[in-house]
């Protein structure tokens, strides 16, 4: 049967590796989430299979919310991330129009050297960092990441955000100014609403980096209750060699889940945005 | 003294003399009372001025009640003096990066330095010879391991206050099943490494192995490592600190035998390990023996009372030159751009005196190791039978560097994992000589410069 024929070829050349390829990718998070609901004992005993819950517990959870500041350690998160990521946003767009869009000297060496401030690895930068932040008295405040966190999310939105704003026809801005509009208003009346896509993806960028980074909040914010998830996690969870496995699994289901939230929401407009400006219409 | 009735409210008036003599018999009875330090304590004024504030930053403790004791130690010295006191404790890997911040641009007045760090920030920190030098002499003396690094050259730039170190962990059941002799109790066992890779093979054939991590871990890989390459008489460096001492005809022998018995003794996935790895196979019951801080044996007796009373634990064994231990002195330093070095040197001067170090040491029931003799012959070393290898270690300890100085040379082979590498390369290879030859290469890069 031809229809029969055409369901085992696809089965083979598409369900099939997308099946496997979707396992490979979601068996982190699955191992993740049966250790977080298993009992210490269990994790280690052999006599039952590591891949399925034998008995069913929140005691990590428990854990989790009785012994460890966790929901200071997600308010803090949240709040550097989400500070960080809207000024980052806010300078992003602005550097990101003008490079694509204004010329003037330099223009080229300017976008270059953003781009190059972007491959500067953090491993480097966190000494003279912690001078100026010293300096500047804001140790263990969320000012410190507030300021420090734009240096990496700033040059990538930057140029996300450029690449999009060239899709744009740049007819529509010469008809608005045409009409009379200024630079300012043609952005923030034309350019910004037909960039939304663009616009979710870097800022979706710019938080999940924030989210996830972890030698800023080390160095600049890891003093008494002022940790971040990732800090306080391996700070608090991890005692010499001994981990809290069940513990330290379920703090990462948690801190996993507003990120997955915010792209199961975001995904298409995400991808689109990531996408714009890679093939040249 | 004459007695003075009472006339309604009149008050009462002392004479001079009465208030001195009344003044000298109460301090007599508080004195008699044990009470005069108390007193004085809390009658002196806060020694320092309004608004001082020590942060001290220091890894986190295995032993939690430990960790809690620490911080209501500096609490309770901290409100004493009028001082606001914090205490930070991080996971050992990000130690390190927090203090170079610090040094660099401060933030913590006190920081618990590792092996060879006091090298490394030697020109950031404080002058501590007065404090160490009196803890050391109050307490009969340095351990040996403590007594070759604590100083910089003839600086004191830290005061020490033990290491914690690893030792072999066993299955009594599992190692008299593979004949051991004693293995009901490790005190009586004195192995040396063949004898104990014989056992490994024996338990391995019976579906036991012995679990060893190999990876980049800054515990157990160098804490096994370095003691099999001295006992098989190679070392990093000469005593001059320069000459490569590692390539050596007994060394390569020592490994050949290693890569054997790797293959015939151990889970071989055990390149990949880290630290807390050989934890969790131990108690998973994967493996029979590892070398490991006594973390095993206190998780276990917390979770698995069964697993604990099946283990004990046993001297690493013993090569043709002898025994070692790769030990290293953990300090509390003062770094030089605190802006409260009196108040830090004050707190830590009351902090290492016997009761408080005492209590804070006995606390951790043998997890942290001794810097002075005295504690030696402490009670919490005869608790626990099974506790009793680890009070040994300080005999046999040498440092990072070994015939040379623990240095910032010794710190970076250590980070840099070249020791460790040179065991992981010969067993994956298979071939000892070439492993050795590149681990010399290795070293002459770092100690040749």
């Amino acid at each position: 049967m031809v229809g029969s024929d055409v369901f085992r070829a696809k089965f083979f050349s598409l369900y099939l590796p997308l099946t496997l390829y979707l396992v490979f990718l979601l068996f982190p998070f699955y191992w993740m989430l049966i250790v977080s609901f298993k009992p210490t004992n269990d994790l280690f005993d052999m006599k039952f299979s590591p891949f399925w819950i034998q008995q069913f517990t929140l005691e990590n959870y428990l854990y989790l919310f009785q012994n460890t500041d966790f929901i200071t350690w997600l308010k803090n998160t949240l709040i550097v991330s989400i500070v960080s990521t809207i000024l980052s946003l806010v300078c992003s767009i602005f550097i990101g129009y003008a490079l694509a869009r204004l010329r003037f000297p330099g223009s080229n060496f300017l976008g270059l050297g953003i781009f190059l401030a972007y491959l500067v690895p953090p491993t480097l930068l966190f000494l003279p960092l912690a001078q100026v932040i010293s300096e500047l008295g804001l140790n263990n405040t969320y000012w410190a990441l507030i300021l420090t966190y734009p240096t990496q999310l700033i040059p990538f939105a930057s140029w996300l955000l450029m690449g999009y704003f060239r899709t744009i026809p740049k007819e529509i801005e010469e008809s608005a100014m045409a009409d009379g509009c200024s630079r300012i208003q043609i952005l923030f009346r034309m350019v910004l609403p037909l960039s939304v896509p663009g616009l979710l993806s870097a800022g979706i960028f710019c938080f999940t980096l924030c989210w996830n980074e972890f030698l800023y909040a080390l160095i600049f914010m890891s003093s008494g209750s002022m940790k971040t998830i990732p800090v306080g996690t391996v700070s608090d969870l991890i005692k010499a060699d001994t981990l809290f496995w069940g513990a330290l699994m379920a703090s990462a289901v948690l801190g996993s889940f507003p990120i997955a939230f915010i792209y199961s929401f975001f995904v298409k407009h995400y991808v689109s945005g990531l996408t714009a400006g890679a093939v040249k219409g | 003294m004459k007695s003075h009735p009472k006339k309604g409210k009149e008050r009462v008036k002392l004479s001079r003399r009465d208030f001195l003599m009344a003044g000298a018999a109460g301090l007599g009875v508080a004195a008699m009372g044990g009470l005069l330090p108390d007193m004085l304590l809390a009658a002196k004024a806060p020694a320092f001025k309004k608004g001082t504030k020590l942060s001290i930053l220091q890894g986190s403790y295995f032993i939690a009640p430990s960790q809690d004791l620490y911080k209501r130690q500096a609490q309770e010295w901290g409100e004493a003096n009028g001082v606001e006191m914090s205490c930070d404790f991080l996971n050992w890997p990000d130690l390190q990066p927090k203090i170079a911040a610090s040094v660099q641009a401060g933030g913590y007045d006190i920081v618990e330095l590792w092996g060879g760090w006091n090298y490394l920030y030697k020109d950031n920190l404080v002058e501590l010879g007065d404090i160490a030098e009196a803890f050391g002499k109050r307490n009969g003396g340095w351990e040996r391991y403590v007594e070759l690094s604590y100083k910089v050259g003839n600086r004191c730039l830290g005061v020490p206050h033990g290491y914690s170190n690893g030792s072999m962990a066993y299955r009594i059941s599992w190692f008299k099943e593979a004949g051991c002799p004693n293995a009901e109790d490790g005190n009586k066992i004195d192995l040396t490494w063949d004898e104990y890779f014989a056992i490994g093979k024996k338990c391995k054939a019976n579906g036991h192995p012995f679990g060893q991590a190999l990876g980049h871990s800054t515990g157990d890989p160098p804490g096994y490592c370095y003691p099999y390459m001295w006992a098989h008489g190679a070392m990093e460096v000469e005593k001059d600190g320069k000459t490569i001492a590692f390539n050596k005809p007994q060394f390569v022998e020592g490994m050949r035998k290693f890569i054997e018995g790797w293959k015939d003794a151990y889970d071989e996935t055990g390149t990949s390990w880290d630290d807390s790895n050989n934890n969790r196979a131990y108690l998973s019951g994967q493996i029979s023996s590892t070398f490991n801080g006594s973390s095993i044996y206190f998780t276990a007796k917390k979770n698995q009372p069964e697993i604990a009373a099946d283990t004990h634990h046993i001297l690493i064994p013993k090569g043709p030159a002898g025994r070692f231990y790769w030990l290293d002195t953990r300090t509390f330093a003062i770094l030089k751009n605190s802006k409260n070095v009196p108040a830090a040197k004050e707190y830590l001067k009351w902090w290492f005196e016997d009761k408080q170090f005492g209590d804070w040491w006995r606390s951790q029931e043998g997890y942290m190791l001794q810097p002075v003799k005295k504690y030696y012959t402490d009670p919490v070393w005869f608790k626990d039978p099974k506790m009793a290898p680890f009070r040994e270690q300080p005999k046999y300890g040498q440092n990072m560097g070994f015939a040379g100085p623990p240095n910032e040379k010794a710190a970076m082979a250590w980070s840099k994992y070249i020791v460790v590498d040179t065991f992981a390369k010969a067993v994956q290879g298979g071939d000892a000589k070439q492993a050795i030859e590149w681990g010399a290469e290795q070293l002459k890069r770092i100690y040749g410069r």
